[in-house]
């Protein structure tokens, strides 16, 4: 295997140095080319393969492939290349370079060994990340993206005093779990770093405000990678931490209430990815083998049916120009194709038996069940009638059925596109009736069976009266413009404020110091060159020229010159 | 709805209620129809609790954050 101890992550960000030197023709191709390689590359690797690389007085471990890092290295791998396969037809290669930086960082995070090339992996994420939101080129993009940024730069931020601390403590960079509960500063403090990433309640409004204004095929890549690579890099660093079971709980049900009341139909999804990646984080939390294999395998899982909506969502914005619930309707008889790739996504993360949301999200509220965390095992299961209820029927019955709003333009999908969520979504109900596929991957050896009559029966009855409840109630449910005001209100409404404070008052306050320094430098200039007029014009304002009011007095000169003669005559006669 | 669709939900819901009957579990699960109580009833909790939040004043214009930046001028009411 020697020569092979390569990270995948050099594949992708290879491939960005290179885009730019490929005709334009060709790059889409490489898009797809480069995350097959890196694909190929992650299956190839042995697990306990490692590169390390001298950094000054540190080593640092570039390549460290692990049993949990190389089943999120191959989703990882997997969804690039299905995220190129459904932007074949852009051509932009900002957006193409961005996607495989990001792709990049996520593999980067999946298979380091040390703490610093995890911190460097992480901002090139936020980096390639903030492009894709900011790709779309318009006002409220750009604010978004901001945003983004400076929640990931607080992360970041975190993550890296974390990071030093903990260097400072134990003289180690080594990717080692703590303690549960430890009391370490450095722990919590990476902790809170990586569950930004994470969208943790209520550091989490990143995710729902900028996910739907990124462009749509950046919005795919976007589903993937973020949260993910903070949920393995939790399962790395603190399984079995208490306080993970609690707010992964929290966020199952905060996700789902959210995105009911959404009217985007990819905020919808976004708020989603909230409510998921708490399964995930709850699974860390509990801690024992089988809810960490549960929070991989949902990871995994996860990533595709996400992916797959986004895409579905993305096509009909694509195809209509909106993605706004309540001006969409009565699509069914142009988008069948999508709606029919959609509901796969919409199945798989209701966890529908055969789809690959029941192989997965069932290990963790079996976990939650088996551990018994009751609470959590109820709330779970709550999310999960939440989820069909807004992904799963409310979602497609106001965009593809109901009444059709007004006429909306509609443009044909590109073929990449389409293939892209065919393929997607073979993967989901293919790991759905296949689960072994996917146990066989898992960093611990499974005794769990997804399909047994209890939990069929589980399923089957939550989804069915779930959908009869909605449809019950469905005319009260018609969508509305709107936004629902977040946690991120508290520093979004004072802004204004503070900007008038921190920004505007210290502008003034240069201003005013600008002006002062200037009048004072030219006083003293004036005083230097004519010492009585800077005097007499103190006080008085500044004015233009006035050539009878500024002439020079006569009169002083004529008197002094008429006293010295008169004077002089008088010396003179006295002599 | 049409008929075969609700003859399709009327027999997943009757293999739910068979598959529980056959592996009943523990505690509240072993009550046949327990889930589907809990799908139903959880479905109109979480659509109530949202349509609370929403009426309590989370529910907001679109251009609530442009607005808000200048309330002063424009005043008025802008909940949604």
């Amino acid at each position: 295997m020697i020569g092979i101890e390569i990270p995948p992550a050099w594949v992708l960000w290879g491939g960005v140095v290179l885009l730019p030197l490929l005709p334009r023709s060709l790059r889409p191709a490489a898009c797809c080319l480069l995350p097959a390689a890196a694909l190929a590359l992650v299956l190839a690797l042995p697990v306990g393969a490692s590169l390390r690389l001298a950094f000054g007085p540190y080593e640092l471990a570039v390549l460290e492939f692990t049993r949990l890092g190389r089943v999120f290295a191959i989703i990882f791998a997997l969804i690039a290349l299905l995220g190129g396969i459904y932007s074949l037809h852009l051509r932009e290669a900002g957006q193409q370079g961005a996607a495989l930086l990001y792709a990049g960082g996520a593999l980067g995070v999946a298979c380091c060994g040390d703490l610093f090339t995890l911190l460097f992996c992480w901002e090139v994420m936020t980096a390639g990340s903030t492009w894709l939101i900011w790709a779309s080129r318009d006002r409220e993009s750009r604010a978004a993206g901001m945003r983004y940024l400076l929640y990931h730069l607080l992360g970041g931020g975190l993550l890296l005093s974390g990071i030093l601390l903990q260097l400072r403590e134990t003289g180690s960079l080594a990717l080692a779990a703590f303690p549960p509960g430890a009391s370490s500063p450095a722990a919590w403090l990476i902790l809170t770093g990586v569950v930004i990433n994470a969208a943790m309640v209520p550091l989490h409004t990143w995710l729902p405000d900028s996910y739907p204004r990124a462009t749509v095929t950046g919005a795919v890549f976007l589903s993937a990678f973020t949260t993910k690579a903070a949920v393995y890099v939790l399962a790395v660093l603190f399984p079995g931490w208490p306080v993970l079971l609690v707010m992964g709980t929290l966020m199952t049900v905060y996700g789902v209430t959210y995105a009911f009341l959404a009217n985007d139909i990819r905020e919808i999804l976004s708020y989603h990815i909230v409510s998921q990646v708490g399964y995930m984080v709850a699974g860390v939390g509990i801690g024992t083998e089988l809810a960490l294999n549960g929070s991989a395998a949902h990871a995994y899982s996860h990533i595709l049916y996400k992916a797959l909506l986004f895409m579905g969502a993305g096509a009909v914005l694509q195809a209509t120009g909106t993605g706004k619930l309540h001006r969409l309707g009565g699509l069914y008889p142009e988008l069948r194709g999508v709606f029919a790739y959609y509901m796969v996504g919409a199945l798989s993360i209701s966890g529908a038996p055969l789809f690959n949301g029941f192989i997965s999200k069932s290990i963790i509220v079996y976990a939650a069940h088996e551990g018994g965390h009751g609470l959590a095992h109820l709330f779970l299961l709550l999310a999960g009638v939440g989820t069909f209820l807004s992904v799963g029927v409310k979602l497609p019955y106001f965009t593809w059925f109901h009444e059709k709003k007004e006429s909306l333009p509609r443009r044909p999908l590109p073929r990449g596109m389409k293939a892209a969520m065919a393929l997607t979504s073979l993967l989901c109900v293919g790991y759905g009736i296949f689960p072994d596929a996917l146990y066989q991957e898992l960093p611990f050896a499974m005794a769990y069976r997804p399909y047994t009559p209890l939990h069929l029966a589980e399923a089957l009855q939550i989804l069915v009266f779930t959908f009869l409840a909605f449809w019950w109630v469905r005319a009260k449910l018609i969508p509305h413009e709107g936004i629902s005001l977040d946690t991120d209100w508290c520093f979004r409404a004072p802004a204004p404020l503070v900007r008038r404070i921190a920004v505007d008052g210290v502008n003034a306050a240069f201003d005013a110091a600008d002006r002062f320094a200037f009048a004072l430098a030219r006083r003293i200039a004036e005083l230097s060159v004519h010492p009585l007029a800077a005097l007499r014009s103190l006080g008085r304002p500044e004015r233009a020229f006035d050539p009878h009011a500024d002439r020079p007095p006569l009169g002083l000169p004529i008197g002094l010159t008429l006293l010295v003669t008169v004077a002089a005559a008088f010396w003179l006669l006295s002599l | 709805m049409r008929r075969w669709q609700k003859a399709a939900l009327g027999g997943l819901a009757a293999a739910g209620i068979l598959g529980q009957a056959v592996d009943p579990g523990h505690g509240w699960e072993a009550i046949p129809g327990s889930f589907a109580l809990f799908g139903a009833a959880g479905c109109l909790f979480l659509m109530a609790v949202a349509k609370g939040l929403a009426k309590i004043g989370i529910s907001r214009a679109p251009d609530y954050y442009r607005r808000l930046h200048d309330r002063k001028r424009t005043g008025g009411d802008d909940r949604h």
